[in-house]
């Protein structure tokens, strides 16, 4: 037996029955001991009376406010880790969805666009005969291309490309009322800048750097006819040009 | 499954509010300093919730304090303030609670008040205090104890014995310097 331990033992019921007879026999037979037990009790009574739990009702709440702080964080990153696939596929989505959107509407052509393509310069038709200046502007600009006899003259022109990547032709011409411009552009596009031409309406008119010009489509080709006078005039000169 | 977790923490709100006094009233006996025990009962609680899915649901506050004892240790024993009275390395040195030939039963200590008691516990060693403060405010087993303290139940029952020795001598001096017990006595 461990003298002193086992009365505090005794006292907190923590002895089987027989080491309880046992000790209690040994505090019935010496006084140091009975003092002892008197002295455990005692403290172990004032502890229990004077020690009571300090006032905690704020603390409590801010426990809770942290409890439901920890469950929304828990929901918002369990939501993220099971649809993270789901997230990242609608701004794959939204990313492809916005290119293509660029690519079909953004990138529509302005008649300025015309003026700025770069391109490179091509020789003039050999002689100013109306054959060969036809064979130069089906050689060149487009292949079903004819022009009335006399009326225009080539003096030289350029091929390259538009900032959209289609191919863009250009022929300088000459008439009696001065320098014309036409350009031939593969596949038809919407060119936004451009309105109705009132009396002719197979053209829509508008201007290139301060230059009026006309446009036309055929055959899949936007046709644009560009010179320093009246609109008028560019119909009556477009339509001494077949592109049929 | 939110509804679920809704009532998850609804349980352990309850069952946490029923215990709170206890694992705040430990903590500001562990470290005496009130802004240290919310931060540790606060700790505890938020450690108890993310442990809570791991609890045997056996005795609830003998865990949480468990927890709470666990924290201090690891983090706030650093900062002791307590002075020593006594010390571990004399842990086995045992001493008798009684002084020789003392009155039994004299209700020393009734006139002293809580805030005097508090004080005079504050004055144990931590390791004997926190034995004290589980077996005779929380009520705990020695078994509860040694689980939460990670000690041998016999170490445990030294701890207590020699804190409530320490304790009756701080009570006894309380009481004499207030007059309740004359010199001698």
């Amino acid at each position: 037996m461990n003298d002193w331990i086992d009365v505090h033992a005794l006292v907190d019921d923590e002895l089987t029955p027989e080491q309880r007879v046992k000790v209690q026999e040994y505090i019935k037979n010496t006084p140091q001991a009975e003092l002892e037990w008197y002295a455990v009790r005692e403290v172990k009574a004032v502890l229990v009376t004077k020690c009571v739990h300090p006032e905690c009702e704020e603390t409590w709440k801010l426990c809770t406010k942290r409890l439901q702080e920890i469950d929304k964080t828990k929901r918002v990153e369990s939501f993220v880790g099971r649809y993270s696939w789901a997230i990242c596929g609608v701004f794959i989505c939204v990313i492809g969805g916005a290119a293509f959107f660029n690519r079909m509407t953004g990138g529509s052509l302005r008649t300025n666009d015309v003026a700025s393509a770069s391109l490179v310069p091509i020789s003039a038709p050999r002689s100013q005969t109306p054959d060969d200046v036809q064979k130069w502007l089906q050689d060149n600009l487009s292949k079903t291309m004819q022009v009335q006899p006399g009326r225009v003259s080539v003096v030289g022109g350029g091929q390259g490309q538009l900032k959209d990547g289609r191919r863009i032709a250009e022929a300088v011409m000459q008439d009696s009322d001065g320098e014309l411009k036409l350009f031939v552009i593969e596949k038809t596009s919407a060119i936004s800048d451009v309105e109705p031409i009132e009396g002719h309406s197979s053209y829509s008119g508008g201007t290139i750097k301060d230059v009026n010009c006309i446009l036309w489509s055929n055959q899949g080709n936007e046709y644009i006819l560009a010179g320093d006078r009246p609109i008028d005039q560019l119909c009556r000169v477009a339509d001494t040009l077949s592109t049929h | 499954m939110l509804l679920g977790k809704r009532n998850q923490r609804d349980a352990f709100e309850r069952q946490a509010e029923k215990v709170f006094p206890s694992v705040f009233g430990t903590a500001l006996r562990l470290t005496r300093s009130r802004e240290e025990a919310e931060d540790l009962a606060q700790e505890a609680i938020v450690r108890a919730y993310e442990a809570w899915d791991r609890f045997d649901g056996s005795n609830f506050k003998a865990w949480i304090l468990r927890i709470v004892t666990n924290l201090y240790i690891n983090k706030y024993r650093q900062k002791q303030r307590t002075p020593q009275l006594g010390s571990l390395e004399d842990e086995n040195a045992m001493e008798p609670t009684a002084v020789e030939n003392e009155e039994p039963d004299r209700k020393l200590f009734d006139e002293l008040v809580g805030s005097e008691v508090e004080e005079a516990l504050g004055k144990v060693p931590e390791d004997f205090r926190l034995a004290v403060i589980l077996s005779d405010i929380e009520g705990m087993t020695y078994q509860e104890i040694a689980d939460a303290t990670d000690v041998p139940i016999g170490t445990v029952r030294s701890r207590l014995a020699r804190g409530r020795a320490i304790l009756r001598k701080q009570l006894t001096e309380y009481a004499r310097k207030e007059g309740f017990i004359k010199h001698g006595e």
